[in-house]
């Protein structure tokens, strides 16, 4: 069983398609990477697979729980929209899954403490006492136990980051999404946060990492997907992708990432 | 002096029954116009046009025509359309007309201040599993008041001054008892000890929101 599959899904914003029928199927304990130039649906597949955006066609499930499906063909022989589930159950699938944006979204009024407690306690009902406890330790993983009473704006951006993966971990997901969580930081600050998402990967958390840093990629992933205007144009180990590639869209998007 | 002080006295001793009177109106507008305000400007961004389109009217209504007009129209407008067995107290339309003008105003500060709140927020929230009401009043809202504090401390000043306007419908409040011992007296001294009473209410008022903006800033956003 798979922790996530999509199948064949796609996505048009007013007109403009998006994503033209991607599929992916995550293992439990996977790490997989997704690389591929801007704008070419990355953010937008997360966002379809946390549920921040609808599918027009295909299907989504959770570890076999079903979210999105496809409806049957419309009288004109027309695809019609995907079908989803009720409300109730995509509150249920909700917390099998975390993201982690690209510009953290942390709630400013809050502590770092609250940040990590208020979802486990309001929507897990978790006993406060023990939601503080499970927080703190989340805190000293990202190395911030001793920011729990501060506020996000009192902290670095590398910080906030590492705040925003404990809290999307206090939910416990059984996969977490990351949407280039380093792009929003100085070049300094990145290490920080790969050093945790490192972290993660060696406790076999189920990941799926958009991300520009190839050689991070490379280290962590155990599968790189390569995305280009809305497809999947190649996948495969790290090395596969990364260095022995014979695409020429992959070899040529990689060509200029390494003469930036 | 002791004269001059005696007569300041029983000044200030008439004033303050019109003094109970704004003072209880301004308390009643408060508490009737900031919750309905946010109602109002709740169902001035719904997505049903049939919510949003009358709120929108009776929201341009209340603040494109003047005050004044409006606590004429809620005193007599009931009494001239529906006839005399519709009529109530003086103060009581005083403060149906307030309440329903300062909701207007409140409505389009709290929506301006739900409005410019970032969709990360909004999106945060969702995919933590947060439900729809959760992340109104538990994350959205609470940032929403620090941020349009200073926008509703203006309004709540101008309130203060607004409770004069209720004189027109009689309302017997300090503005009116004011008028009224000015010029029984031929005296200026009334209104200028009216004058400081409102000075001093909104001295209070601008005292009370600086606190609550300070309690406040203890996160910068
Ligand atoms: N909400 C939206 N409305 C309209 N167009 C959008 C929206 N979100 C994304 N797009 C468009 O979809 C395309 C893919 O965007 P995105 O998924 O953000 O790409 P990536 O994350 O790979 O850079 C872009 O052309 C972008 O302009
Ligand atoms: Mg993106």
């Amino acid at each position: 069983m798979h922790v996530l599959s999509i199948e064949n899904i796609t996505k048009s914003f007013d007109g403009l398609q998006v994503l033209h029928g991607i599929s992916l199927h995550v293992d439990k304990g996977e790490a997989v990477a997704v690389i591929g130039p801007s704008g070419s649906g990355k953010s937008t597949l997360l966002r379809c697979a946390t549920l921040l955006e609808r599918i027009d066609t295909g299907s989504i499930s959770y570890g076999g729980e079903p979210v999105a499906w496809d409806a049957p063909a419309g009288e004109n022989g027309k695809a019609a929209k995907s079908v989803y589930a009720g409300k109730n159950e995509l509150h249920a699938i909700r917390r099998r899954f975390g993201l982690v944006f690209q510009s953290f979204h942390l709630f400013p009024h809050l502590s770092v403490l609250r940040n990590l407690t208020e979802a486990p306690v309001r929507v897990l009902k978790i006993p406060k006492e023990r939601a503080k406890e499970d927080a703190m330790r989340l805190l000293e993983k990202v190395g911030l136990s001793d920011k729990a009473a501060a506020y996000p704006f009192q902290l670095s951006g590398g910080q906030q980051q590492r705040v925003a993966i404990a809290r999307a971990m206090a939910l416990s997901p059984e996969i977490l999404f990351f949407d280039e969580p380093t792009s929003a930081l100085d070049p300094e600050l990145t290490g920080e946060i790969l050093k945790v998402i490192r972290t993660l990967a060696a406790e076999h958390m189920t990941m799926v990492i958009v991300t520009h840093e190839m050689a991070f990629a490379a280290e962590v992933a155990d599968r790189v997907i390569f995305m280009d205007e809305g497809r999947i144009i190649e996948q495969g180990t790290p090395k596969e992708v990364l260095e022995h590639s014979e695409n020429a869209r992959t070899k040529a998007f990689l060509r200029k990432l390494s003469d930036n | 002096m002791q004269q001059a002080l005696s007569y300041i006295g029983s000044v200030i001793a008439t004033l303050s029954g019109g003094l109970g009177q704004t003072l209880l109106l301004f308390a009643l507008t408060i508490l009737i116009s900031l919750p309905l305000g946010l109602l109002v400007s709740l169902g001035r961004m719904s997505r049903f046009a049939a919510v949003r389109i009358p709120i929108k009217l009776y929201i341009s209504i209340m603040r494109g025509t003047p005050l004044m007009l409006q606590l004429l129209f809620v005193y007599f407008g009931p009494f001239y359309i529906f006839g005399p067995q519709f009529t109530y107290g003086r103060f009581t339309a005083a403060v149906i007309a307030f309440g329903l003008n300062y909701a207007a105003y409140f409505a389009e500060i709290y929506r301006g201040g739900i409005q410019s709140m970032p969709r990360g927020q909004y999106e945060a929230s969702a995919v933590l599993g947060f439900t729809r009401s959760q992340t109104f009043f538990r994350i959205i809202l609470p940032q929403v008041i620090k941020n349009i504090l200073p926008a509703t401390t203006n309004e709540v000043i101008t309130l203060v001054k607004d409770t004069s306007l209720a004189q027109v419908i009689a309302v017997v409040e300090l503005f009116r008892v004011a008028e009224t011992t000015s010029s029984a007296q031929a005296s200026v001294y009334p209104l200028i000890i009216a004058g400081v009473f409102y000075y001093i209410m909104n001295y209070v008022v601008a005292w009370i929101m600086e606190r609550a903006e300070k309690s406040l800033s203890y996160y910068s956003a």
